[in-house]
């Protein structure tokens, strides 16, 4: 489980509006043909064969639905924590910039030599 | 929902549950009507359907947020890694600008130090061109300009001062039959009284230049006599560099 999480972590991230979360409509269709009476058996049978597919689609989108986020880039942490690690870095790059120009205002006389 | 948890997760348990509900749905959809759900119950059911979608579909609107968040910070991290680099760059540099420092500090004191010993015992120049002179006197330095082949007056030592010296003296040992076992036996054997004979032993090498500066033997000895260690010292850099040898009888 762990293994297969890692890998699908590996995969090219995806946008959230790739990602397919419209599961009311499937379900609604499933109980809607499953409540659906019906007179003639053949048709009834029909019905039925629809039925578990259309149940075997949901399952299968749900879980499409599972590998899409885990694709899904930034969302490692909660966004609390993300915005603590951006703070992070924005205070990185000052503190190394101002280094920067320390070491840059620190040599203010010419060196001749090589 | 948890603060704690990260929005991943939070996606995958809203899935979870949507999963879950919906399974429940279509199990009771399925089930015999005496273990249906009442309509309330059932209605209940459906919002937490709803309102687990809507969940979902606000919690992929944060998740759209946290990917632009994402992506600015992939920038800054690029450019710190960026501004690291640079960092490194410049340490590097002020490596080699001390090291280059402290060498010249250190040649600088050492030329301090010899300016300082200068002053403390002063040569007037008249004194040095003086010991100049005495130097070049005796051909030490060059060759007069008016030197022929066969003049004795040259830079380096004739033929018969090399043979007379330590190198000369090494070779012919082992043909004697005895090594020098110590330093001293060896100094002993080369500074010791140079018997008569000694010329002699030299016929088993015959040239012409050996003849002819026979003749002029005894100033030839005693001026190589005079300054043996000097010549010893010329026969050693001559042996490499001919051109050498006037500045190794400077010093």
């Amino acid at each position: 489980m762990e293994n297969n999480s890692d890998h699908t972590e590996h995969l090219s991230p995806i946008s959230v509006q790739e990602v397919d979360v419209d599961f009311l409509p499937i379900v609604y269709e499933i109980i809607r043909s499953v409540e659906r009476d019906f007179h003639d058996t053949t048709a009834k049978a029909r019905e039925s064969q629809d039925c578990s597919l259309k149940v075997l689609e949901l399952q299968k989108r749900l879980d499409i639905a599972r590998s899409q986020i885990k694709r899904l880039p930034g969302i490692e942490f909660n966004k609390q924590d993300q915005l603590k690690q951006f703070d992070i870095l924005q205070t990185q790059l000052r503190l190394k910039r101002e280094l920067l120009q320390k070491y840059r205002n620190m040599c203010s006389f010419e060196t001749s030599f090589k | 929902m948890a603060s704690h948890l990260s929005t991943r997760d939070r996606l995958l348990a809203l899935i979870d549950d949507i999963e879950l509900i919906a399974k429940e749905m279509i199990e009771v959809a399925i089930a015999p009507k005496a273990q249906k759900l009442s309509a309330p119950d059932h209605a209940q059911l459906t919002e937490l359907l709803l309102s687990k979608d809507a969940d979902l579909k606000k919690t992929l609107e944060l998740a759209d947020e946290q990917a632009k968040i994402q992506q600015k910070m992939n920038e800054l991290k690029a450019e710190v890694d960026n501004k690291d680099q640079d960092i490194h760059h410049l340490q590097r540099q002020l490596k080699d600008a001390e090291q280059i420092l402290a060498t010249s500090l250190y040649q600088a004191r050492q030329k301090l130090a010899s300016i300082v010993k200068s002053r403390k015992r002063p040569v007037p120049s008249e004194e040095l061109i003086k010991f100049a002179h005495r130097i070049s006197a005796s051909n030490a330095v060059s060759a007069p300009l008016s030197w022929q082949p066969g003049d004795p007056r040259r830079p380096y030592p004739t033929d018969l001062e090399m043979r007379l010296g330590m190198l000369g003296r090494l070779s012919d040992l082992p043909l004697n039959g005895h090594t020098p076992s110590t330093l001293n036996e060896l100094h002993r054997i080369t500074t010791g009284g140079v018997p008569a004979s000694a010329t002699n032993q030299f016929t088993w090498h015959p040239s012409g230049e050996l003849h002819m500066s026979m003749g002029g033997g005894n100033s030839v000895q005693i001026d190589g006599r005079s300054k043996d260690a000097p010549a010893q010292e010329d026969v050693e850099v001559m042996s490499t560099d001919s051109s050498s040898s006037s500045s190794s009888d400077s010093q």
